[in-house]
């Protein structure tokens, strides 16, 4: 089967590029299309790495990659850009950690009880995912500043882009993208003091 | 152990946030929604295979794998992603779950955290078709309906008093289980796994208004969805109502939770009278109110008023009124209160409701047929089942162990059909028969003439002595004493049976039938002559008597086949088993084993024509129909293997008559016991064509088999076969160069042959022929060539067998004599 997820399998061959691209000008809902896309990629891959094989450490570009090659064959190639993909990718990636950071976060206040008995590694997952909210709030208040100082955050952190795939995301050369990189940590560091 | 990041700043770092905690911790809630592979092993069970996945999570049997014992349990494993903050919480919950007892409530075992987050539960395992579903399929009545949701009430009603509740009822987790109970799956599964993601992992339609609001959550909440699962129990269809909604999710996109209530829908109801439908219809919408104070105080109360709508009482949730309780009373007790209804309303009223009540009873009555007729149809099925299927399957072939425990559970089963059935005797009768029956067949003579002799005497109290039943029953009674090879008192029973059936006159079915089993009794003590004439006789008085069967009219055809061929008739005996077979197949239809096995009769008047080939196609075919059919054990293959082995070797194929002979062999070993008489007779036939075959090793382990088994004579039937073993020893020894012991054997087999077989006999010429081969074979001395040449004449005329001898002789008396 050429579509194996339902949220593709709702999609004609022109639509998927079609939402694409809406996704990229800015439209909210094709955009929480793309990012079901992604995470029903995660699943898929979530399976793997934890359904048994045993190894436990993840490719998260390899994800991206899968997710991009998955949605060529349901007819976006040759419209859709592999680079211009990347960078939505990347965007989906922060949306779905901040949710689940959300969620986590949530989850502990709603409870209401006393947190003693709660695990290490729950301990050490809910510090992460209080850091992450904010550094997204972070990032939200940095795009005011600068648009392209986000994207090569989300590139690099969130879908785990080398600096060479980060520059053809961006479709900048190698130096000014870690330059920018470069760039969008001092600000961070800057709007996180303050 | 990861070092947690201390600043967010930490998270730039190229790959920290996607090597960190929250990520692995994504992805463990992930693939909670994934399978998890057999074989993998939580707390003290290994799954076995997925059987379902829902809303809330996958559902897998598992069995327990710890080495304490052998248990099969449903497990159930959810999200652990925003469970409960305490294990301590969490473990408590599990202790209370664990501890409920409810024969309504599948139990709660075990549950644990597997390593990847998620939360896995071990109950009972219920194998069962879903309320909604087992209801529809079955095309239960109202108030059997009822019945099932009646026990669900209960089983909440029984949890809500211990402080717990199930916060997930539906359907799906209500199911039928082997008894006909219901059983609710799941219990407080919801609330172990926590709230703060609950209404994500509700089905969607079945969550209760509050539940959607993320309100606090009380037993009103199990009210609510009890009151959807009573109307979808009433429907007749798949529901087409369920508004749509979101996948129940995980996405990260806000989720609409709101706007996904299941709607009542009555007009999809099963029939019923328009006034019940409003009064039921009122109850469904008070227990799923929108505001869960307006509706029933508690479960409990909302089955109370249930059993009040079953009881034609006025129910509670019906705005009621005097006209209401006065409908209610008319109903309950229509004559006295039509005389209220005359007095004070005058007779317009009385009309009115009686008009009703008539409406009513008509819808009743038509409920009532269709349930009447549902009943003889299941009753009917069941007697179907006992007297085809499981006495089919239970031929008086399949005497061994596998057999006995159904044996053993019929015997018992007999004393509870008297416990059950007291006030029933025609039903009891029927039971009785139809379990005497299967014992027999069974092999249990001595428990089946006893429930025959329960089902006489039930027919009997019923009918009186001489009711064609009873007689009826009485002849199966008399298998017993044939079964049992007491032909004296088979004989006496059968005298008995046709003194009594003699008021109903020569021509009535059963006083044909009592002389066509008296002329079955004549065949098999022997008397073939006086069989004849008892099946024509049979025979000539079912013609164009319309009270006789086909089936009953192909037996006595059979049977005068098989006599007429003892009476070397062979001719006429040809013609019966063609006009028993093209009853049968009238009656049964033409590839009924019943029909088919009529080839064994037409085979055996074949062979008396020395017609073999043909009774060699008719056996070969039949063979492997049975064999395609019942397997190789059943009683008619057995037969048709042996037989066409046997003819086979008549035929001098001798290298294709191994085969069906050993397939006979091993059936008969399985059945009969190595040491049987039958399995001996097998196991000749198949040494014989082995020896011709030239297969001299392979016949002398058949013989030695024969000898390790066992094997004794038990009557003058095996002595006969016995005497021919001893010719077959023989005439191995002869091929393996042994004549002294071929001559040994053959004088032993001489001696016997002689007593079983008349002078012409092609037995005792085969005996002759191999004894002189024997003594030429000792010494070829001219005495030896004179016996020799002597069998000359007889050999001659003697046919293919004679001929096959003639070659023998011709090749010992060649090579001696160049």
């Amino acid at each position: 089967m050429l579509f194996p997820n339902a949220v593709l399998a709702g999609y004609a061959m022109g639509e998927v590029t079609k939402l694409l691209e809406r996704a990229r000008g800015g439209d909210a809902a094709a955009w929480d299309r793309v990012v079901e896309l992604i995470y029903d990629d995660l699943k898929r891959i979530a399976r793997g790495v934890l359904g048994g094989q045993g190894s436990a450490t993840l490719n998260p570009t390899g994800l991206v990659h899968d997710c991009y090659l998955r949605l060529s064959r349901a007819g976006a190639e040759g419209v859709l850009n592999r680079d211009h993909f990347m960078a939505l990718a990347a965007r989906a990636m922060r949306q779905l950690m901040l949710n689940h950071a959300r969620d986590r976060v949530a989850a502990k206040r709603g409870g209401g009880a006393q947190h003693t008995t709660l695990g290490e590694v729950a301990a050490e997952v809910h510090a992460e995912a209080e850091q992450l909210i904010a550094l997204d709030a972070a990032l939200t208040r940095l795009a005011a500043i600068d648009e392209r100082l986000v994207r090569v955050v989300e590139c690099r952190v969130f879908a785990g882009l080398t600096e060479e795939e980060t520059a053809a995301a961006m479709e900048t050369s190698l130096r000014s993208a870690q330059r920018l990189y470069l760039d969008a940590r001092t600000q961070l560091a800057g709007l996180l003091a303050g | 152990m990861n070092s947690t990041p201390r600043s967010p700043l930490d998270l730039l770092e190229p790959g920290a946030l996607l090597a960190g905690p929250l990520f692995r911790s994504m992805l463990g809630k992930v693939a909670n929604q994934s399978r998890l592979p057999a074989g993998t092993r939580l707390g003290a069970f290994r799954i076995a295979e997925e059987i379902g996945a829902g809303g809330m999570g996958v559902v897998y049997r598992a069995e327990r794998d710890d080495g304490q014992y052998r248990q099969q349990v449903a497990i159930k494993c959810v999200s652990g992603g925003g469970g409960p903050d305490s294990q301590a919480l969490f473990r408590r919950e599990r202790q209370v779950l664990a501890e409920i007892r409810h024969p309504h409530i599948a139990r709660l075992l075990d549950g644990g955290e597997h390593s990847d987050g998620r939360l896995w539960f071990a109950m009972e395992l219920v194998d069962g078709a879903r309320i909604d579903a087992h209801v529809r399929q079955l095309g239960l009545g109202i108030a059997a309906r009822l019945g099932l949701l009646r026990q669900a009430i209960d089983a909440v009603s029984f949890a809500h008093q211990r402080l717990l509740l199930h916060r997930d009822i539906k359907p799906g987790n209500v199911l039928i289980d082997a008894d006909g109970g219901v059983k609710l799956l799941d219990f407080g599964i919801a609330s172990l796994v926590g709230d703060s993601n609950a209404v994500h992992a509700y089905s969607p339609g079945w969550a209760s208004p509050e539940q959607l609001a993320g309100a606090e959550v009380g037993p009103a909440s199990d009210q609510y969805q009890l009151g959807l699962l009573l109307d979808a129990v009433l429907r007749n269809d798949v529901a087409p109502a369920v508004l749509s909604a979101p996948t129940p999710a995980t996405t990260g996109a806000p989720a609409a939770t709101g706007s996904t209530a299941r709607r009542v829908a009555p007009e999809c109801w099963i029939a019923m009278p328009a006034a019940r439908r409003a009064e039921l219809r009122a109850i469904v919408e008070r227990a799923t109110a929108f505001d869960a104070t307006a509706r029933y105080g508690s479960v409990a109360e909302f089955g109370a008023e249930l059993d009040r709508w079953l009881q034609l009482r006025p129910v509670a949730a019906h705005g009621g009124g005097f006209w209401y309780g006065l409908r209610c009373a008319v109903r309950r007790h229509p004559l006295v209160a039509s005389g209220i209804a005359a007095t004070l309303l005058g007779v317009a009223l009385l009309i009115g409701a009686f008009s009703w009540r008539l409406a009513q009873e008509r819808d009743l009555a038509r409920a009532a047929a269709a349930r009447a007729e549902r009943e003889a149809a299941s009753a009917q099925a069941i007697n179907q089942f006992l007297r085809n299927d499981l006495i089919r399957a239970a031929d008086p072939y399949g005497v061994n162990a596998k057999d006995a425990p159904i044996g053993e559970l019929i015997e018992k089963a007999i004393p509870r059909v008297q416990e059950r059935l007291a006030e029933q005797p025609a039903i009891a009768a029927e039971l009785y028969a139809a379990l005497g029956a299967t014992l027999l067949n069974l092999g249990k003579p001595e428990p089946a003439a006893q429930a025959m002799d329960l089902a006489i005497e039930r027919l009997t109290a019923l009918h009186g002595a001489r009711d064609e039943r009873v007689l009826q029953q009485r002849l199966y009674r008399a298998d017993v004493e044939e079964y049992a090879a007491r032909y004296d008192t088979l004989r006496a029973q059968l005298d008995a049976i046709k003194a009594d059936a003699a008021p109903l006159g020569a021509k009535h079915r059963v006083a044909i039938a009592v002389d066509r089993y008296l002329a079955w009794c004549d065949y098999i003590t022997g008397d073939f002559a006086a069989a004849a004439s008892g099946f024509e006789d049979a025979r000539q008085r079912s013609i164009g008597n319309a009270s006789v069967d086909d089936e009953s009219r192909a037996s006595i055809q059979a049977g005068l086949s098989l006599a007429l061929s003892r009476l070397n008739r062979y001719q006429e005996a040809l013609d019966a088993a063609s006009e028993a077979r093209r009853l049968r197949s009238v009656a049964l239809g033409p590839d009924h084993p019943e029909t088919l096995g009529i080839g064994i009769e037409s085979a055996t008047a074949l062979v008396g024509l020395d017609r073999i080939e043909e009774a060699v196609r008719i056996l070969g075919d039949i063979y492997l129909r049975f064999r395609e059919r019942f397997g190789p054990a059943h009683s008619q293959t057995i037969i048709a293997a042996h037989e066409l082995g046997v003819n086979l070797g008549r035929l001098e194929r001798f290298d294709e008559a191994i085969a069906p002979l050993a397939a006979a062999v091993e059936a008969k070993r399985a059945a009969f016991g190595p040491a049987s008489g039958n399995t001996m007779n097998s196991m000749a036939q198949l040494a014989l064509v082995q020896v011709r075959a030239g297969r001299v090793d392979a016949a002398q382990a058949t013989v030695d088999a024969i000898a390790s088994g066992g094997y004794v004579a038990q009557n003058d039937y095996d002595r006969r076969s016995e005497s021919l073993l001893y010719r077959i020893m023989g005439e191995i020894a002869l091929a393996d160069g042994r004549p002294e012991e071929a001559r040994r054997l053959c004088e032993q087999s001489r001696g016997e042959v002689e007593k079983f077989f008349p002078e012409g006999h092609l037995a005792r010429l085969q005996t002759r022929a191999c004894l002189a081969l024997a003594y030429w074979g000792i010494d070829p001395s001219d005495r030896a060539r004179q016996d020799l040449l002597a069998l000359q004449p007889s050999l001659d005329a003697a046919g293919r067998v004679g001929a096959f001898w003639q070659a023998k002789v011709d090749v010992a008396a060649g090579a001696s004599n160049p």
